[in-house]
């Protein structure tokens, strides 16, 4: 039976009606679509039974704010009154919030060629500053919950051009924007998914020459190579290896794949005084003569990523192509010929989450660069099981508790390949779990000598059936898949079922597209098979904690 | 400024029309030609895909032709008085009225 997709519920103020068309004309749609009543938000809003639902709330400042309303027909208005009137409905926002999977809230807008006159943009007066005022509030206050994101309805507006706002379409049918305004809408909406639900690229796969930077270093040397100085092609490319450079900071890793002599490249990465990445900067380097496609593919191995997960940039046209038909997963966006436009072609890509950063994103390229020194120490030992023991690997499990619930919840909304369940819970739900004995979550933090690995699993036992325990998620980071942490995950759950009395752990596998890697541990696991999804340990016997490493307990253990 | 050709004006209602339909999911699309009914008995549009037609008719002879043609002010029902209005009917209107 196919899987029934999650609902999206269209809540405003405005007749979305031309949005929903759009959104269901999309044969890769990820929701099935509703709308709401129109003018209905409160109550569209209220009521339970949302939990796996996604409302997208767009409403019109005038309509939230009649003191607002009242300033765009130029009266003098309390700026104080107008943000009254918006924090009741941002109260109403965080009061729902709990209730839903996600709530997406487009910025205010009014139709920028309205013209204020001399106070349009004078703090208390003018209702352009009312505006800004108004979205601002709703930046500093709904920043506060994870669930609810602000999307930026500027950037449709924009990119509709002149036709944004149709007058027409508002008297006829309370439509006050183009279809060109809900495309972008549309496209941004599912850019917000994909995004949201761990497609959110990893790794960014560059070439060299001209790319990173002007002209090709084997042939006119790193000494002549346009980056920098006072030529607008080498600024540009300077700004691109600092915008890169930003992306890295925040969880991106970065690779290079070029045809070059290594050296030679090498020598002007280290050289060039204008060079913002550093090789330190690259998680991984294939600078030779190999095809590119498969350079890229054994990145993607090494690195235990899904392809899709990786963006290719590439000036050559030819590149891109093989690339485009040997890794059709791999996202090979067109790119300008003009070198002044890579930073904005960049930036416009609705490929990078760029979510609330963890610990584990800021180190995410040193967490790979461990990663490949451990593997590669896999190969002076005979046996997998004398390299898993050689790495000392310590695995500490605590409870869930409020200073891991950002990366848990992170975790829980990206993980897709070692997932039982593919359950997506809210901060919300989580915080509610970490007060519910008969529903525990733990989380599991892994290092080992070659470095640490920060928290990479979780567990959740749900123990509301008194005569049987149902281990209700398996969640864990590829990253430290195969080392045994999924096993001592199992031991975990099973040894809490039995200390409380209970028979037997069920797992039952909710099959997706991506969870693979979960359902061939759990066919290896040890749990007797009683169904296509179903896996069963007699808790009569313990679940064994793996020889190989160290399992314990963060309550007693120094987390610092 | 001389009147357009009735060709140009069909051309352009079934370029909106087309416009409409990659807008819709693919089990709502019509199939769209001279003699689709667009208003009244048997038409393929509901209530807003009217309006969006008519508002893409306005905005398309703005922008094509650089005439100011009302359409959305006023009842097209009342306007045609018949049971049905195809493409090619609707343009032979456009082409009367701004003939006129």
């Amino acid at each position: 039976m196919a899987e029934e997709l999650p609902e999206l519920v269209l809540i405003s103020d405005l007749n979305l009606d031309n949005l929903s068309n759009i959104l269901r004309s999309r044969e890769d749609l990820p929701w099935r679509v509703r709308t709401a009543p129109l003018d209905a938000v409160v109550q569209a809003l209220s009521g339970s039974g949302h939990g796996s639902s996604t409302a997208l709330v767009w409403t019109r400042p005038e309509r939230v704010s009649l003191h607002f309303q009242r300033a765009f027909r130029y009266e003098r208005v309390n700026k104080s009154d107008v943000l009254l009137e918006v924090d009741r409905f941002i109260d109403m926002l965080l009061d729902a919030a709990g209730r839903w999977q996600r709530i997406l809230v487009p910025l205010w807008q009014v139709p920028a060629d309205a013209h204020g006159g001399l106070q349009e943009l004078r703090d208390g007066t003018g209702y352009h500053a009312l505006l800004l005022s108004m979205n601002a509030r709703l930046c500093e206050r709904l920043s506060e919950r994870s669930n609810i994101h602000l999307l930026n309805s500027g950037r449709w507006v924009e990119r509709a051009g002149a036709g944004a706002w149709s007058d027409r379409m508002w008297f006829l049918t309370k439509t006050p924007y183009s279809n060109e305004v809900f495309r972008a809408a549309a496209e941004d909406l599912l850019a917000f998914h994909t995004l949201a639900t761990g497609g959110s690229v990893k790794l960014i796969v560059l070439d060299l020459d001209d790319t990173l930077w002007g002209g090709v270093v084997g042939d006119d040397g790193w000494e002549n190579l346009r980056l920098g100085g006072h030529d607008a092609i080498g600024e540009s490319f300077v700004d691109f290896q600092r915008t890169l450079k930003g992306l890295k900071e925040r969880g991106i890793m970065l690779a290079i794949a070029s045809k070059n002599d290594r050296e030679v490249a090498l020598e002007a990465m280290d050289k060039h005084p204008e060079m913002v990445l550093e090789r330190s900067d690259f998680v991984a380097m294939r600078i030779d003569w190999n095809d590119k496609p498969g350079n890229i593919a054994d990145m993607v191995r090494e690195l235990n990523i899904g392809a899709q997960s990786v963006l290719f940039i590439d000036d050559n046209p030819v590149e891109r192509s093989r690339v485009r038909e040997f890794l059709p997963e791999v996202i090979v966006p067109e790119w300008p010929a003009n070198k002044l436009l890579y930073t904005r072609t960049l930036r416009a890509l609705p490929v990078f989450g760029l979510e609330a950063i963890s610990d584990e994103d800021r180190r995410r390229t040193t967490l790979y660069q461990e990663a490949e020194d451990r593997e590669r120490t896999r190969s002076s030992f005979a046996g997998v099981e004398e390299w898993l023991a050689s790495l000392g690997t310590k695995v500490v499990v605590s409870p869930l508790s409020t200073s891991d619930l950002a990366r848990v919840h992170q975790l829980f909304g990206k993980t897709n390949q070692f997932n039982l369940t593919t359950r997506r819970w809210t901060e919300q739900e989580l915080r509610d779990r970490m007060e519910d004995p008969l529903r525990p979550i733990w989380s599991f933090r892994v290092s080992d000598r070659f470095g640490d690995s920060g928290l990479t699993g979780m567990v959740g036992l749900d123990l509301t059936d008194p005569d049987r325990a149902v281990l209700g998620d398996l969640v864990m980071s590829c990253r430290v898949l195969g080392r045994k942490v999924e096993e001592a995950m199992l031991h975990v759950a099973c040894d809490h079922a039995r200390s409380l009395g209970r028979t037997r752990l069920t797992a039952e596998l909710i099959p997706t597209a991506k969870n693979g890697p979960c359902r061939t541990f759990m066919e290896a696991s040890g749990f007797e098979r009683t169904g296509t999804n179903t896996f069963v340990w007699d808790l009569g016997t313990e679940y064994p904690v793996p020889a190989t490493l160290e399992l314990v307990s963060g309550e007693m253990s120094d987390r610092s | 400024m001389a009147a357009p050709e009735l060709d140009p004006l069909e051309t352009l209602a079934l370029s909106v029309l087309e416009r409409l339909n990659e807008d819709l999911p693919p089990a709502e699309r019509a199939t769209v030609g001279p003699g689709s009914v667009i208003l009244g008995e048997g038409g393929m549009l509901d209530s807003l895909g009217v309006a969006n037609f008519i508002v893409g008719m306005e905005e398309g002879i703005e922008l094509r032709f650089g005439r100011d043609v009302p359409l959305s002010d006023q009842d097209l029902v009342e306007l045609f008085d018949e049971p049905s209005v195809t493409v090619a009917r609707f343009a032979a209107y456009l082409r009367e009225r701004m003939n006129g």
